[in-house]
This record gives C-alpha cells, structure tokens and sequence, in this order.
C-alpha cells in the first residue's frame, strides 16, 4: 500500500479508475502515433524502365523487400528489351525486319500481341498497336530529334500501313506476321503488362506483400497499405502542377494518358503524341483521359483508347467503358471534367 | 512523502499527449526537400536556389528550387520534357529519361502517389 497522508491521495477506487483511464489513454495514443507513423515499414525503390521511371513501394513479413523490388526492377528491364521497337534482343523487332513471314515467338509475347489485339477490337481501332510508322513521321520516335508535321500526302500514304488487322496470329504454332508494311509497337501495353508482372513477382516472393508499381504515372496495387489501407493517389491536372482529383485504391489498377508529355508546338499549334489512327493526326479536344480498372494492361490499353475516342464522344466513353471493367475520368479541353458513375465509388475511402 | 496521484502526475499525462497531438497536427515532413537523383549520384536541395546538376563533370540540367516548388530551366536532353513540366510541388515529380534524373520532394505529403 502507498501511504498517504489526506484523503485525496489514498488509494480509492476513484483514484484508481482515474490513473488507470489515464494510463490507458496515454498508451492508446501512442500506439495509434506509431500506427500512424508505420510508413517507415515500406521499401522503396526507384529506377528507369520501360522508357520512363520506375517507383516500387512494398512491404513483406516474410522476405527482405529490397529482394522484391529489385527482382520487379530487373523483370522491368526485361520487358523494355524484349517489346522494344529498336532493341537487337527485341521479338517485336523481329517481327517487323521480317514483314509478311511467320514468325515463331514465346508464349509471352503471343500472349501479349493477342492482348493488343484484342484491345484494338475491343475499341474498334482506338488502341492500335500499329501505329508505329505514325509516330515515325512525326518524330516521336528515338530521341525525338526530328519532331515536325508531316505533309497530309505523306499521312494518307503512312494510313495504308496501319491498322491492327495487319497482324495475323497463328495460335496452333504461336506466330505472328505482319503485312502491308504494318509495324507492331507494343507501347500502348508492355507498361500495363509489366505492372501486372510486377504484382505477380511480388505475391510470388509472398502472398501477403503489400505496396504498389508505378512507371510513368501508371500505377499498380500489389497490396492494401499496412494490409488495410487504401492507397491515395492524387490524379495530376494536366495544365497544372496540382491535383484535381483524389482516388482511393486497396487493389486494382490505374493510368493516365495525356497531352502534355511528349509534344511539340508549331506556329501555336500543340502536336502531342497520342494518334487517332483514324486520322493519321494527334487527338484533338483532349487534355487528359485517367482510367481505373483490376489489371495494369486493361487500364494501359484502355487510358490510350479511351483518349482518342473522347475525342471524338467523350460520352461514348463515359457510358461505355465500364462495362469493360474501366472507370474513366476525362479532362476535356478547357478544363471541363466528365467521368462515370462508377469512377466516382473511388473517391471516397 | 510521496502521494499516490497528484496535481503533477496529471500534468505530465497532459505533456505526453499534448506532445503526441501536436507532432500529429504539425506537418509530416517539412516537404521542402527537393531529391534529384540520377545514374550514380543523390543530391538534397533544402534552400532555395540555382542549381546546375552535373554527372561526371558532364552538364546535365540546371533546377530552379523556389523554396516551396522546383522546375528544370534547362535539360541537355533532346525533348525537353523535364523542362516542359514546369514548376513542380510536394507530390510531383519531374523525370528526365534520357538522362535518367527524377527529381521529386522529400517528406510525407497528403497522397502517396500521382497519376499522369
């Protein structure tokens, strides 16, 4: 017993009860303070892949995360040679220096070339995976050296190389030909699929890992932050340095596509990179279309498809891209924000 | 003699929480570090300034750090996209692929990550 000398000191119940709430309280707030301060159990990792950079955020109980991300990174790197337009270890490349001869190729890259394709039927040519020879004449292609607008002539004549049924697929014996003069570029895609390949090498390391992938502004959730948390990502405004938009993801994935990365501007005209391959000329009445879907590849392919068909009927996109699993919002020029009924259940935790 | 629970004892619970609730309130990070990192180096801005970042002795861009945002003034880079990004505050990044610099903001910010 402590001694006391008055009765406001003895050991009462009331005193007791009181020093106990306090106690109590104290320890709640500083558990809650490390809670909140749990960042610091994340790895983070950055690099350049896919030509653009790389963030890798994960967590793991059972693995060192640093063995994680750098196992991400490398299968990163992996996937920017193989789908390269230019590298000597491309498939891609090879299947283009041997224009209208089958050409045997891994199980990946059927797959994925099948999934290009099936994007660009899905959106009745607004992705095109072959808009390569596009890019060509226009100058966004290598280091961007020779950026200019191309005569209408010479966009006519390069339309008749393009289109996604140049491709053929032979699915018995896994080869792909091109014809027409037709040229695969996997570009609209190989960051989506690395993003869900960079979710599966998590999980494969442990199941439970948590964090996202981001390259480029594409984003994957491997898992839930601290295991329960949504992640906050912030959607960039496209003529600002701000946000104008917040969403809310615990898996899934998303992307962007805009005008105002890769551009040039001539006699006051903006020429960005994103083609209508219908037109042969960058998309216009568009600054910037965000896609929310489950994978990486859906949200890749349809963020490029869903630019070039706002474009054209913004509401075409708003009403018909969720039914294909992608929840968009859309920055039309001037400002103007359309999105769908279901991007908004992502705006809240 | 020591008393069981006294006026004092109280005042250091209330130090204790109210020490808690403020670093809470206080902002998580100052967010005022800019990160440049690139193929072999890290470099930290904390004041504000002109910076030319060089790799190797070789010139690579020149930052702009205001104190509250940063921008590239000039990129040896063919397309300029660092540069076209203008100014940048805490959340963002700036990414120059050829020359593989990202120049990003140290600290918590209200959002873990962007999409562009």
């Amino acid at each position: 017993m402590w001694p006391s000398d008055s009765n406001n000191h003895r050991v009462t119940r009331r005193n007791v009860i009181i020093f106990s709430i306090l106690l109590f309280g104290t320890l709640g707030t500083f558990l809650t303070f490390l809670l909140l301060r749990g960042g610091e159990q994340y790895y983070e990792l950055r690099g350049f892949a896919l030509g653009t950079s790389i963030r890798i955020v994960v967590s793991s109980r059972k693995i060192n995360p640093k063995t994680i991300a750098e196992a991400i990174l490398e299968d990163m790197k992996r996937i920017t040679h193989k789908f390269s337009t230019i590298d000597e270890r491309s498939v891609v490349k090879r299947i283009n220096d041997h224009p209208g001869e089958w050409v045997e190729v891994d199980e990946e890259t059927y797959s994925l070339i099948k999934a290009a394709y099936a994007f660009a039927e899905l959106t009745e040519g607004a992705f095109d995976p072959t808009v390569e020879k596009l890019l060509e004449i226009w100058g966004f292609t290598g280091n961007y050296e020779d950026l200019r607008v191309p005569s209408s002539d010479e966009i006519e004549k390069t339309l008749k190389s393009v289109g996604y049924r140049n491709i053929l697929l032979d699915n018995e014996h896994m080869r792909v030909m091109v014809k027409n003069g037709s040229k695969i570029d996997l570009g609209g895609i190989a960051k989506g699929y690395a993003l869900d390949r960079a979710r599966q090498i998590a999980l494969s390391f442990d199941e439970n890992a948590t964090g996202f992938v981001e390259a480029g502004g594409d984003i994957r959730i491997i898992g839930p932050k601290f295991g329960k948390y949504p992640w906050v990502i912030g959607v960039k405004n496209p003529r600002g340095d701000d946000v104008i938009d917040y969403i809310y993801l615990r898996s899934g994935a998303v992307a962007t596509s805009g005008d105002y990365e890769r551009y040039f501007i001539k006699d006051g005209v903006r020429y960005h990179h994103i083609m209508d391959p219908s037109t042969g000329y960058p998309v216009r009445g568009v600054w910037s279309v965000t896609i929310i879907a489950e994978d990486a590849t859906t949200a890749d392919a349809l963020s490029t498809a869903g630019f070039v068909m706002a474009g054209r009927d913004w509401r075409k996109v708003v009403l018909d891209f969720p039914r294909m699993g992608a929840h968009p919002l859309i920055v039309l020029e001037g400002g103007k924000i359309e999105k769908s009924e279901t991007f908004k259940l992502f705006e809240r935790e | 003699m020591r008393k069981f629970f006294e006026k004092r004892d109280l005042l250091i619970f209330l130090l204790i929480l109210s020490a808690f609730g403020l670093s809470l309130i206080l902002p998580k990070g100052n967010g005022e570090k800019i990160v440049i990192e690139g193929r072999n180096f890290r470099k930290v801005l904390e004041k504000p300034g002109v910076y030319d970042i060089t790799e190797n002795g070789r010139f690579l861009m020149r930052v702009e750090f205001n104190g509250k945002k940063v921008r590239v003034v000039e990129s040896t880079c063919p397309l300029k996209i660092c540069v076209k990004t203008g100014w940048v505050g805490p959340g963002g990044i700036i990414v120059c692929v050829p020359n593989e610099v990202i120049i990003y903001f140290e600290g918590k910010m209200d959002y873990d990550t962007e999409t562009w």
